[in-house]
């Protein structure tokens, strides 16, 4: 087990290594001068050289990068064009948000999207199979801002029963009221992320769930009757659900680009609007911050995933 | 698939092919015939949000602009997105899945973690960080789709020259003296093609998405007509949530948008089903 | 006996089948000597597992080997590339045991045929090219027309044809037959064997026809080398192999042929189980855990390969000059 754990987190660590790469090389290799990526010319002389200094912008690119990494790891993502503020601190007061709402359509996701698959595997070919393959297949098609729209002109525009935008209501209320007002905002981005993101993952279900039916100690099970093969019932489940958690870990890349687009409609204060206002506003130190943080947050949800995969099947503890 | 009229046969009789395939096709016709359709939509019209009805067939709006022009256009312009892309992600994919397929050893298991890696990225936000880099023209962002569609192509080729490679006739290629170029690019290529032209349809797809997405949040040609940046004009435009609500004026791109994905994945499955007859319910 | 057209020294091939640190090698093929000789048809025989197609793509540098020695017309071949590997690589050519798998499907066989012509420029004109793979369809008994179908439109043993003709297409002197009767019917099988013994005739050739059916090989083979778990146990003219049987493998191999029954073995010698798993063959014999005259001694010492005979070697303890009487049951 020590063994599996080692290698996710060393494939990680090159995942999140490659990513940051990445991003430097884009904007040090940027036909535009990274001086004005990095640095807001609005600054004052003074400021700029200091800052051209802690870039190292005046250096080669090797040693940038060295610097770029070091700066990296003391937490230092420059400073906002827009607000002066750094950057990390930007990001921490939005990240919470965004989590938050990756949480809940996560957890939404796999509650609906397990039972229905499980359902429509059983049910193979009958109609009820026929019309949720049908439903799946607009719903991994669908387009997150038609979604968002959708939901804003019935729900807000036509039937006035939800806010439009924001986290809150200002100024903020106090305790469970408090919490009451974030999760009525909640609804409607939270709605939108989850019906983009239940179709896929009802499809992985469904189609796992057929391939371990087939299997033949499955299929003598439940020719036998319900009752003394629940345990193996319980187990082809366990091992229909492992492509599902998967393809789940592997949807967060998506599932944040979604968000990206969910949280600028709806104003949600986190990570997707920030980067929305920061392409506007040409904030790229913004930019390159938030997305490192996305990467990060992606791959630590994949690490998570993979430990529920090696929990539900013991085998993989074994392969190492 | 014996061979290619087999093919179209079993084709034909697959209804969701079939209606993937004339879904492409009009959205095809829309794109080409866009001049003799519709007029380019631009200035000013006379007539501000109107809503659908005689005359203007999907309404105008906030510069009385017709709304129907602009959908028409922007089908051109998804298009012309979507084919770039696909010609992108298929000039790097197609190599790294092929070459890390039969050269199993080292290059192949660093293409396979190369693969592993790009799956894994939040790859919207990272276009968006490029994007507002190289600035939006519509070539531009053509390229940074197609830079990031390449990973998923590539793991699909990958998985199918490994299996082609065990055949015994690329066995018999190697003793017959046929460079290995030649073997990846002709013995092999032709027989992964199934899958890879399944993936493809794919990658037009959500092709398009991301394009959308990028000219929904401004990163868009801001001089071309794209379903997105209608949805984007709609948007600032306060018209969804608004009132007076001219919900044509977001309807109808979101639609089309829509309209040209689910065409375009039914048209896969429908390649894959003909391909893969197990895979049918 | 005429000159030496290959000559192998000590082939051996493990493949590594560990998985992380752990060590493991399937001795595929173990120390195989042997020359083959200008003209002949060397037979191989063993089961399947023998190690035999391992052997021959080793020969043919297909897979690289863990140590030995191949030399053709006295030059070495081992892990020569580039200009000179070709040529030589052309010499010698292989026919492959599946005729429905060793067919790139998605290709016209006249094309397939072309290909090597036109990839080591045997030939540079197209026409001439076309001419050629017509004349090579022509020579294996097909129709010329047939340059522009796919292989689903052919049967086995015209697939097999096919296969032979595109091995023919590089003018090899060398012609490995890995398996490529197997997978026919009988009654095609003589027919493909029966070209087999022709095309030798006509355009000279030196034949490796590697089987797991003795009364196949014998039918084509001057001179007969059986295999098992990766080493030679008997190598001798055909005659030989049959009147002057020295292995018991050999034996067993040839009392399940059924018209040979008469020639001393009264009954089919069934062995016991499969073949032992290569992966960490057994101490002593090889043959060991399955031979029907077994005795300690085979357990524990490693035969060696000794000639018993003009050109007549064999690897059992037993074995002696002259006689096979011992072997009776």
């Amino acid at each position: 087990m020590a063994r599996y754990i080692t290698k996710r987190l060393l494939k990680a660590f090159l995942i999140f290594f490659v990513s940051i790469t990445i991003t430097f090389f884009i904007i040090r290799f940027m036909p535009s001068n990274p001086v004005d990526l990095l640095i807001d010319p609005k600054m004052g002389p003074e400021v700029q050289e200091a800052m051209m200094e802690e870039f190292g912008l005046d250096k080669t690119k090797g040693e940038q990068y060295i610097i770029f990494l070091k700066q990296l790891l003391q937490g230092n993502l420059g400073t906002s064009f827009k607000s002066r503020e750094p950057v990390s601190q930007v990001i921490m007061q939005k990240l919470p948000w965004t989590l938050l709402l990756l949480f809940i359509v996560v957890i939404l996701s796999l509650a609906v999207g397990i039972p229905i698959g499980v359902y429509s595997a059983k049910h193979r070919g009958k109609f009820s199979d026929k019309l949720i393959n049908i439903v799946v297949m607009v719903g991994i098609s669908v387009f997150v801002p038609f979604l968002a729209f959708l939901f804003l002109y019935l729900f807000s525009y036509y039937f006035k029963l939800l806010p439009t935008g924001g986290a809150y209501t200002p100024p903020p209320a106090k305790g469970i009221r408090y919490v009451i007002d974030v999760l009525k905002h909640a609804i409607l981005p939270s709605l939108t992320l989850f019906t983009a993101n239940v179709a896929s993952i009802l499809m992985y279900t469904r189609n796992s769930m057929i391939d371990v039916l087939e299997e033949d100690y499955i299929r003598t099970a439940y020719s036998k009757g319900v009752k003394e093969n629940k345990v193996i019932k319980v187990h082809a489940l366990k091992n229909a659900m492992i492509p599902t958690i998967t393809v789940t870990g592997l949807m967060m890349g998506s599932m944040v680009g979604g968000a990206v687009m969910t949280e600028s409609i709806f104003s949600w204060p986190g990570i997707g609007r920030l980067i929305y206002d920061s392409v506007s506003a040409l904030d790229y130190p913004v930019l390159q911050g938030s997305f490192i943080i996305l990467a990060l947050s992606v791959i630590i949800m994949n690490i998570i995933t993979d430990l529920i995969i090696a929990w539900i099947d013991p085998r993989i503890k074994l392969e190492g | 698939m014996q061979n290619n009229r087999t093919f179209f046969q079993s084709f034909i009789r697959n209804p969701m092919g079939m209606i993937g395939f004339f879904g492409v096709l009009l959205i095809v016709l829309l794109g080409i015939f866009a001049p003799t359709i519709a007029a380019y939509p631009k200035g000013y019209g006379t007539e501000i949000l109107v809503a659908p009805g005689s005359g203007m067939l999907f309404g105008t709006d906030n510069l009385g602009l017709n709304v129907f022009a602009e959908v028409v256009w922007g089908a051109r312009s998804s298009l012309y997105v979507s084919a770039i892309a696909v010609l992108v992600a298929a000039v790097i994919g197609l190599p790294a899945g092929l070459i890390s397929g039969y050269k199993k050893g080292k290059i192949g298991s660093v293409i396979d973690g190369l693969i592993d890696i790009f799956l894994t990225l939040p790859v919207l936000p990272l276009m968006i960080v490029i994007a507002a880099i190289v600035g939006s023209s519509i070539i531009n962002v053509a390229v940074v789709i197609g830079l990031f569609s390449w990973p998923s192509l590539a793991k699909v080729t990958r998985n199918a020259t490994l299996r082609i490679s065990e055949m015994q006739y690329i066995e018999a290629a190697k003793c017959l003296g046929i460079p290995s170029y030649r073997i990846i690019f002709k013995h092999i290529l032709i027989n992964v093609a199934g899958p890879v032209l399944v993936n493809l349809t794919l990658i037009m797809a959500t092709a398009v998405l991301s394009e959308s997405g990028l000219s929904f949040l401004g990163l868009g040609d801001p001089t071309t007509w794209s379903w997105g940046a209608i949805l984007k004009k709609a948007w600032d435009a306060s018209a969804v949530i608004d009132t007076p609500n001219p919900w044509w004026w977001w309807l109808w791109p979101s639609v089309f948008i829509m309209f040209y994905v689910i065409s375009f994945n039914l048209l896969g499955t429908g390649i894959n089903e003909i391909l893969n007859p197990k895979s049918r319910e | 006996m005429s000159e030496i057209i290959l000559d192998i020294q000590n082939l051996t091939k493990y493949f590594d089948i560990g998985s992380f640190g752990t060590k493991k090698y399937v001795h595929a093929v173990e120390d195989v000597s042997f020359e083959l000789h200008k003209s002949e048809t060397l037979g191989i025989v063993g089961e399947s597992g023998s190690g035999k197609s391992t052997l021959a793509r080793l020969i043919l540098g297909l897979i690289p080997v863990t140590s030995g020695k191949v030399y053709y017309e006295g030059d070495e071949i081992t892990g020569v590339k580039g200009k000179y590997a070709s040529k030589v690589r052309s010499d010698i050519q292989m026919v492959f045991q599946d005729p429905y798998a060793s067919l790139n499907p998605r290709i016209k066989i006249g094309e397939s045929i072309a290909e090597p012509i036109i990839v080591n420029k045997l030939i540079k004109n197209k026409k001439d090219v076309r001419l050629r793979v017509e004349e090579l369809l022509n020579l294996v008994g097909l129709q010329p027309e047939m340059y522009d179908r796919y292989p689903h439109e052919f049967s086995g043993g015209q697939r097999q044809r096919i296969g032979i003709a595109r091995a023919l297409s590089l003018n090899p002197k060398v012609l490995i037959c890995d398996e490529a009767v197997s997978a026919l019917d009988v009654s095609v099988q003589a027919q493909v064997l029966n070209l087999f013994n022709r095309l030798k005739d006509e355009l000279n050739l030196t034949y490796i026809f590697i089987g797991h059916d003795l009364s196949v090989v014998k039918y084509v083979s001057n001179r007969i080398l059986v295999m098992y778990l990766g080493e030679i146990m008997e190598i001798a003219n055909t005659e030989d192999i049959f009147i002057n049987t020295q292995h018991p493998y050999t034996k067993a191999l040839i009392s399940a042929i059924p018209e040979v029954k008469s020639k001393g073995i009264k009954e089919r010698i069934i062995l016991k189980g499969d073949i032992p798993s290569p992966v960490n063959p057994p101490e002593g014999c090889r043959f060991y855990s399955r031979c029907f005259k077994a005795q300690d001694k085979c357990g524990k010492t490693h035969p060696e390969l000794r000639e018993i005979d003009t050109d007549h070697f064999v690897r059992c303890h037993f074995s002696e000059k002259g006689g096979n009487k011992w072997l009776d049951i």
